[in-house]
């Protein structure tokens, strides 16, 4: 009984996990066949901490007498231990971490990355379809201000850091030839953050001020830059 | 016990920007560090002619919106423009005495406005291009 509720615990721990890592809807977090694994696995991380803390008889000092206790300080406290390493051995100037966490963070690790991989594939075709006819240049400012406008609880760090993640796909650092490619890769990014029914809705809400027109003007300009270049270079 | 993982490494422009912050040049962008040297040169330049300290500011100014890590590109290039314009009607009753450094001062302000050129094309920002053309002409 005290096996199953710390695994239960370790396995809400991994879910929130998951929650706290990705901006995926928790229905779709539910959806993805990963995430069980990853859920599972950190309830097994769980019960083997139990088992170990009662093979030690080591209870981080707290004096427990029932199996709940233990199984939730197994749950909440142990796994820690079996997470993360003991202690660092020092050879040929290297550090190396000693302890079970660098088996469990293997499997861990692969289970998470399996996950992401899974909602990747799902979420890939769902962006394509969303920013399809977009232009890149008109959705950069107003799209990425709508969708963080419409999130009322984006930490301040990671607006920023997504406002300078657009703005890097602006310039001539990311080598990305067409813009229908752009656009595509503007969407991801912005649901990486707010998720894809967020940035779904700001582009219904935009409408036509988003979608791409042909615009003489602007090759035109890029002409005239183009020839600029040369006069100043060549003088 | 949660697994770090950073989010910058999420995409591939975050990847770009997480490359970055462990080389991160002056300028604060691989991009724009060419750029900033020229403006750095430019500053040396004015030095040398013991000009007002006036226009050197003009230069400072523009080297600290390039550095500002709150400011997106394009803000950064239309404030280096506007340093330019402010800068040149100056040129004259700053450098006619010198004009070894005056050729100096017009070689570095062409290699500048080259390179908002190039790095403006990209933004397709109307505005910007509109801008950057019109001090560029004033040049030619």
């Amino acid at each position: 009984m005290c096996y199953i509720l710390a695994g239960v615990i370790g396995g809400i721990v991994g879910l929130s996990e998951l929650l706290q890592r990705y901006s995926y809807g928790i229905v779709d977090i539910v959806k993805t066949m990963s995430t069980y694994a990853y859920v599972g696995l950190n309830a097994v991380v769980s019960m083997a901490s139990l088992f170990l803390m009662t093979y030690f008889d080591f209870y981080f000092g707290i004096d427990v007498e029932t199996g709940v206790a233990k199984a939730l300080i197994a749950g909440l406290a142990g796994v820690v231990i079996i997470r993360s390493a003991a202690f660092k051995i020092k050879a040929n100037d290297q550090d190396y971490d000693v302890g079970f966490g660098i088996i469990t963070n293997v499997f861990l690790m692969r289970a998470d990355r399996s996950f992401d991989q899974e909602r990747a594939k799902k979420q890939a075709g769902e962006i394509t379809a969303v920013m399809e006819g977009i232009d890149f240049y008109k959705a950069r400012n107003d799209l990425t201000t709508l969708c963080l406008t419409l999130m009322q609880n984006l930490p301040v760090e990671q607006q920023t850091l997504l406002r300078k993640e657009v703005d890097i796909l602006s310039t001539s650092e990311v080598q990305l030839e067409t813009d229908r490619v752009k656009a595509i890769v503007l969407g991801a990014t912005i649901a990486k953050y707010t998720g894809t029914p967020v940035l779904k809705e700001a582009i219904v809400s935009l409408g036509d001020c988003i979608k791409s027109t042909p615009d003489p003007g602007l090759d035109e300009l890029g002409a005239k830059v183009d020839e600029m270049i040369l006069k100043l270079a060549g003088k | 016990m949660t697994m770090e993982k950073n989010r910058n490494l999420l995409s591939f422009a975050g990847f770009l920007a997480g490359y970055k912050l462990g080389n991160v040049p002056e300028s604060g962008s691989l991009e724009l560090q060419p750029m900033y040297k020229e403006v750095q040169k430019l500053k040396q330049t004015l030095y040398s002619a013991d000009v007002p300290t006036a226009y050197v500011k003009y230069v400072d100014s523009a080297l600290e919106s390039l550095r500002d890590p709150e400011r997106l590109l394009a803000e950064k290039l239309n404030s280096v423009v506007e340093q330019v314009d402010l800068l040149l009607p100056q040129k004259g009753e700053a450098l006619s005495k010198q004009p070894e450094l005056e050729v100096e001062f017009d070689r570095l302000i062409r290699q500048i406005m080259v390179y908002v050129l190039k790095l403006a094309k990209p933004t397709r920002d109307k505005a910007l291009l509109q801008k950057v053309l019109k001090t560029s002409a004033e040049l030619h």
